[in-house]
């Protein structure tokens, strides 16, 4: 068993996890609105919550250049989803319904690009992965 | 939402292959272990693009933020990758244990902050859905 398997296996299930109740979770807001609302995102906000304790245990373990440049990655991104986030959220229940729909379709391109990145770092994190695994395999077939 | 739909679809397949692919990669030789990196790196290249291209169709303000990010992203890959690189001839155990142990910490925080990503991506679905609805009501109203 590689030595960074249970760690990286679990977090690896997680993230499919987390991809398929994305999924859910869009597929039930659009059958029954109701449960839209801040009780959904609350949830999803919560997961991001964990998900950044997470992270940053992870960090506080990386070497210090590595953990740093993490750490700004981070801060950028999430600069850009609080901005982003709270425009959203300031105008999302606009009663003009020429502004609203202004308003859905900046939501939706947000989303779309959310997703895109998320699917880059997600291939990040794949080539991150085999090369652990490749140089795991070549460190044992040094024993 | 159809194109929402698609793409979450596409993202799930992604993620939910990864530990499929890591898994066989453990189970192969070198030569197919390398092609497998090769074609992941592809992959992500082919990714950062069409992100770019994505992005460049949002406005300026979003445009810049995305790109910021990233920007930010891609920095700290290449140079998590040039620190690995420069270890990858390493013959001595020592010198190879050391940098096993540095892809693995990458790894590990590079799938970390994916999570993240994706959390994150939930969150703009959710809210993309509510003003679409939102605005569905005032329609019908």
């Amino acid at each position: 068993m590689l030595k960074i398997m249970p760690s990286l296996s679990e977090q690896l299930n997680k993230l499919s996890e987390r991809i398929a109740s994305i999924e859910t979770n869009a597929k039930d807001a659009l059958q029954d609105s109701s449960i839209v609302g801040e009780a959904a995102i609350s949830a999803a906000i919560e997961g991001v919550k964990t998900g950044q304790v997470e992270f940053n245990r992870a960090l506080s373990s990386a070497d210090s250049e590595l953990g740093q440049q993490w750490q700004e990655v981070q801060d950028s991104f999430q600069a850009n989803v609080d901005l982003a986030r709270t425009n959203i959220q300031s105008t999302i229940k606009n009663v003009d319904i020429s502004i609203a729909e202004g308003d859905a379709e900046v939501a939706e391109t947000y989303a779309s690009n959310a997703i895109a990145f998320a699917e880059l770092a997600a291939r990040e994190a794949e080539v991150a992965v085999l090369n652990a695994v490749s140089a795991r395999q070549h460190a044992d077939s040094l024993k | 939402m159809e194109k929402l739909s698609v793409q979450l679809s596409n993202l799930s397949e992604r993620a939910a292959g990864i530990e499929n692919r890591a898994n066989a990669a453990r189970q192969e030789g070198a030569e197919k272990r390398d092609a497998a990196i090769a074609s992941a790196k592809a992959d992500a290249k082919a990714k950062q693009e069409a992100f770019n291209a994505q992005v460049s169709s949002a406005n300026d303000t979003a445009r810049s933020r995305w790109q910021a990010v990233r920007e930010s992203f891609t920095n700290n890959s290449q140079k998590a990758q040039e620190g690995i690189k420069s270890r990858k001839e390493a013959v001595d155990l020592r010198m190879t244990k050391d940098r096993v142990a540095l892809l693995e910490v990458y790894a590990e925080d590079a799938v970390a902050f994916a999570l993240i990503a994706m959390n994150e991506a939930e969150i703009a679905v959710l809210d993309a859905i509510d003003a679409r609805l939102h605005l569905e009501d005032m329609e019908n109203a």
